[in-house]
């Protein structure tokens, strides 16, 4: 695994009600190709935003985050949108799926927006994400819509959305927070399968202790620093960062 | 799947709210298409009266509010002396420079008066004519039952004043002392003269004791017909030569009537701006509702690669679209408006035209009135925090 992402420095500080929160307060951090990172911490801890800084979504206050060497906040809107969309599929907890859209539609949708840029073939696209469905054993749902599916089955929808445009990095932020036991084991699986099989450097923000079975890397953050690198699980708990 | 279809997509969802956006714009568009084709037609009724009217130029006295062409001249307390008509026939003369050429001169004395037709007596304008110099200017005046005047105490009715009076041909009219047998009934020209008498000139003149005057000298000339620059020439000359009178074309006379609706028109303007201006405000508030409506999905589709570019084009889309449809129903929908108050209230009877050069104008409008009222929410939004969109409360 070679280096991949890095951030130096990274301060994140949000004006709440006239005061200072200080989110992150200088996080240097460094994360390989191919590593499967899982994230933990109380909430508040500074995690989803680390995440977001490093995914291009919220801009840092102070420091870098370079992926590949290039500093993406010193990318326009556009760049930026680009970046986004080509090197990072994102999964969000809630609110993932357009309700307008059935779900073949829901996949090909970040395809549609570097599409726009670089003219692709639409059924070469609607054909990559058939197959990333049916990889995901979700190919007899492709013409449903979003109210139609459960939550498993929305968040493989999801995935298979983060893998469309073949993304080098799948950041994702609680992506089993509100599905049961079963259903997170099965989609944790989804994840290790693209960690093993696609070669994706995956990025994970939890708390439940299921990533830990999983995760190369568990990282834990307290009051917007990096709290310890866990070598056993059972720490974390002890440390109450995580829910048993 | 395009951008475009995304759009599409959208608006077919929120069927409500589209359908609020679609009348805010359809509202305005068809109160501009109202306007405008009522305003055609007035126009287009005018032209046709004048060119109806049949004469080359009228003398009236000066100073007279110049209302309806066939009215010229009545209602008035002044009048032309007889003198002029003369002055007025070589100025034309002149101007002209055929000798050869026939020129008409029709003179018209109007008077308001008590008549005794049928069983009751009521004021009417009883219109002095010399029938034949007027038959042989306006071949087409009919009447419908009878026969034109052969002497001194004939007249003729107007078919409406004939058909409330209950005035049939050979009934008597009684104008001032002096009996005259009905000897024919007017077709109707949706004209003041459908409400006139029409008795011969001179007796007129006797019964009213307006002697050497008229109310309006009515000329027909072929060349002035054909060129208007002589008409104007003519008309300039007679007013500039003449005292107290004043000549006009029918051309002239729609000029005067078509500034006056421009005047009007401006009024009208005003409502339309109004309308359009709570139009707009109305499209902004409803824009604003369903986008704030819209932020997680505006922050999702922001995280998988939209730039602020690619969103302003997918929801300026969906906002330019209703307001093209909007334009496409407002003008038909503005089309059955001027149909409806042409028939039923204003009956110019000049036809409603389809003037396709409205269509354009009305989807331009709709168009306009759309992306004014969404361009300032859609930029707004367009530029939010993704992770600031996803914390909203606001649920789509």
């Amino acid at each position: 695994m070679s280096e991949f992402i890095e951030t130096k420095g990274l301060k994140k500080i949000y004006h709440v009600g006239g005061q200072k929160v200080e989110a992150l307060q200088g996080i240097d951090l460094e994360i390989a190709r191919g590593d499967f990172v899982v994230f933990m911490g109380h909430s508040g801890s500074g995690k989803t935003t680390l995440v977001s800084t490093i995914g291009g979504l919220t801009r840092p206050t102070e420091g870098t985050v370079l992926i590949e060497g290039n500093d993406i906040w010193k990318l326009n809107d556009k760049q930026l949108s680009h970046f986004r969309n080509r090197k990072i599929g994102f999964m969000f907890q809630s609110f993932s799926l357009l309700p307008t859209l059935n779900v073949l539609n829901n996949v090909v949708m970040p395809a549609i927006f570097s599409a726009n840029s670089g003219k692709k073939d639409s059924d070469t696209l609607k054909s990559k994400a058939i197959s990333l469905l049916t990889d995901l054993d979700m190919k007899r749902k492709v013409n449903s819509f979003p109210s139609e599916l459960s939550g498993g089955e929305q968040r493989r929808v999801a995935i298979a959305r983060a893998l469309i445009n073949d993304p080098e990095i799948i950041l994702a932020d609680e992506p089993t927070g509100d599905l049961d036991i079963r259903t997170e084991r099965e989609v944790i699986d989804i994840f290790c399968h693209i960690n093993n099989a696609y070669q994706k450097t995956l990025i994970i923000v939890s708390h439940s202790l299921t990533w830990l079975e999983k995760a190369k890397t568990i990282i834990v953050m307290k009051d917007g620093l990096i709290f310890k690198d866990l070598a056993d699980p059972v720490e974390a708990i002890m440390d109450g960062v995580c829910k048993p | 799947m395009e951008l475009i279809v995304l759009a599409m997509k959208d608006i077919l969802r929120r069927k409500g709210k589209s359908l609020y956006l679609l009348i805010a714009i359809v509202i305005p568009v068809a109160i501009l298409s109202t306007i405008l084709l009522t305003f055609d037609n007035a126009d287009s009724a005018l032209s046709n009266l004048a060119s109806k009217f049949g004469f080359t130029l009228i003398v009236q006295p000066k100073n007279v509010r110049v209302d309806r062409i066939n009215q010229i001249g009545v209602n008035t307390q002044e009048y032309i002396p007889e003198g002029v008509i003369g002055e007025i026939e070589k100025i034309i003369r002149e101007v002209i420079r055929n000798p050869k050429e026939k020129v008409i001169t029709v003179v018209r004395l109007y008077k308001e008066g008590n008549v005794l037709a049928g069983k009751s007596e009521v004021n009417s304008v009883v219109a002095g004519i010399d029938f034949k110099t007027e038959l042989e200017a306006k071949p087409s005046w009919t009447i419908t039952s009878g026969r034109w005047p052969m002497g001194d105490r004939e007249a003729v009715l107007g078919g409406t004043y004939a058909s409330t009076q209950r005035v049939s041909v050979s009934d008597t009219v009684t104008i001032g002392d002096s009996a005259f047998t009905v000897v024919g009934i007017l077709q109707n020209y949706n004209s003041a003269e459908d409400y006139m008498v029409f008795a011969p000139f001179a007796e007129v003149q006797k019964l009213f004791d307006k002697a050497g005057v008229v109310s309006v000298i009515n000329i027909q000339s072929a060349s002035l017909d054909k060129d208007k620059k002589l008409l104007q020439a003519a008309v300039e000359d007679i007013n500039k030569n003449v005292p107290n009178i004043m000549a006009l074309s029918p051309q002239q006379f729609s000029t005067m009537k078509y500034t006056l609706l421009k005047k009007t028109l401006k009024f009208l303007v005003a409502i339309v701006a109004a309308t359009i201006a709570v139009s707009i405000f109305s499209i902004f508030n409803i824009v604003t509702s369903v986008l704030y409506s819209r932020v997680k999905e505006i922050g999702l589709l922001k995280s998988v690669g939209a730039s602020r570019s690619q969103l302003l084009i997918i929801f300026l889309s969906e906002y330019l679209t209703i307001g093209l449809i909007g334009g496409m129903i407002g003008y038909p929908l503005g089309l059955l408006m001027t149909y409806l108050l042409d028939s039923f209230l204003l009956k110019l009877g000049a036809g409603i035209r389809v003037n396709l050069f409205y269509v354009p104008v009305a989807l331009l409008v709709g168009i306009f009135c759309s992306f004014i009222a969404s361009f300032y929410p859609t930029y707004r939004l367009s530029r939010i925090k993704i992770t600031e969109s996803f914390r909203t409360q606001w649920e789509g």
